[in-house]
């Protein structure tokens, strides 16, 4: 089965490792539930896209408000966003993406070592 | 506690905030018109039944609602819980998941009281004394680690200061200033990154670099200041400090 081809993080970004479950009408990206609504049968970016700033404490339509930023973040040439992952989709500007072959699993083991060795200083 | 678990907490707190705020100056307009209705009414109401205890009865009553209303207003929470804390948890659900645990020390409440300022400072002549009083609180302390293994902390601290001056007229003058610290601490792990290139000086931050075998820590300080007691924190402006050192970063290791 293929995998979620949205990308996850907001600092840096990384592959969906979620299997496929639906397609976005708008983008036609292939993308598991966490990134998608079944419903609408779009992308959680595309919706994010379309909408406008809501004043809302709902978590749908602060998630919109968080993939807005991220998108903001990564169209701003001056930040050249990391990516952790050798298949980029077509969806994202590659003009503004730094891309480096490195599975998520090898980031991960760097994330459990532990807090002392961080800041001790 | 992970992020989920933090935004159930934080969840009700803000819709009692954003419901307290929209009741606010409702609450005001019916202050205003039950004190006309008392203060009219109660004279007729006392005349028609025959005897005074409405009248005297009215003010008490007045008085009890005022006291009520200070102490809503002590419950106030910060807004800044509302508009830019919790929004900024759902921008971090997107980073570190829904499993990875977060530190978080929120301040929710604003300093209202004048007993809230210390730190008394005279200044000025015998014959116009200055007087500068202080309250400094940390609005909010996060700590996480991201996927990546780099380290996130932010540090937002308020400094009030209140400054009393008098005129050669006699007059005395009050002014309020609050001045906003963010310190933004990084730290990435050297077998990731390495970097390369050197921040540039920019006004009013001051970025500093440091390296050993293991670790490149950044910590930039980002002041400013506005009028007042209180000014709205920007969601943008802090995501932004920890998106600007991946710029003078290189990934290690890794097939560009």
């Amino acid at each position: 089965m293929n995998t979620c081809e949205a990308k996850r993080g907001f600092f840096t970004l990384y592959d969906c490792p979620k299997d496929v479950c639906v397609q976005c009408s708008e983008c036609k990206r292939q993308l598991c539930a966490e990134h998608s609504d079944k419903e609408k049968q779009l992308c959680l970016e595309c919706i994010a896209k379309k909408s406008d700033h809501e004043n809302s404490l709902d978590s749908a339509s602060l998630t919109r408000q968080a993939y807005q930023a991220r998108s903001k973040s990564m169209a701003d040439k001056r930040e050249n966003t990391v990516y952790f992952g050798s298949d980029l989709h077509s969806y994202y500007s590659k003009s503004n993406i730094r891309s480096f072959d490195i599975e998520l699993s090898e980031l991960s083991e760097l994330s459990d070592s532990p807090d002392e060795l961080y800041f001790d200083s | 506690m992970s992020i989920p678990k933090w935004i159930k907490h934080l969840e009700p707190i803000c819709r009692y905030d954003e419901a307290r705020d929209r009741a606010k100056w409702w609450y005001v307009g019916a202050m205003v018109l039950l004190g006309c209705v008392l203060m009219f009414g109660s004279g007729s109401v006392a005349d028609w039944i025959g005897s005074p205890v409405p009248f005297l009865v009215s003010p008490i009553l007045f008085v009890i609602l005022i006291f009520f209303s200070i102490h809503l207003h002590k419950l106030d929470v910060n807004d800044n819980v509302r508009n830019t804390i919790f929004p900024l948890l759902h921008v971090l659900a997107l980073e570190i998941g829904h499993n990875k645990k977060v530190q978080l020390k929120i301040n929710f409440s604003k300093p209202l009281k004048s007993n809230d300022l210390s730190g008394e400072e005279d200044k000025g002549s015998f014959f116009s004394p200055n007087k500068s009083m202080f309250y400094s609180y940390d609005v909010l302390e996060l700590h996480c680690t991201f996927l990546d293994g780099t380290k996130l902390t932010w540090l937002l601290n308020d400094t009030i200061r209140k400054r009393k001056r008098k005129t050669a007229r006699g007059k005395v003058k009050i002014k309020e200033k609050l001045k906003r610290r963010l310190t933004t601490t990084l730290v990435f792990n050297k077998k990731r990154y390495q970097l390369s290139a050197k921040p540039p000086k920019i006004r009013n931050q001051s970025i500093k670099i440091k390296e050993d075998e293991n670790k490149i820590v950044y910590r930039n300080t980002l002041k400013s200041s506005a009028p007042g007691r209180y000014s709205p924190v920007s969601m943008e402006q802090i995501i932004n400090e920890a998106k600007i050192p991946y710029r003078y970063l290189s990934v290690v290791g890794a097939k560009t």
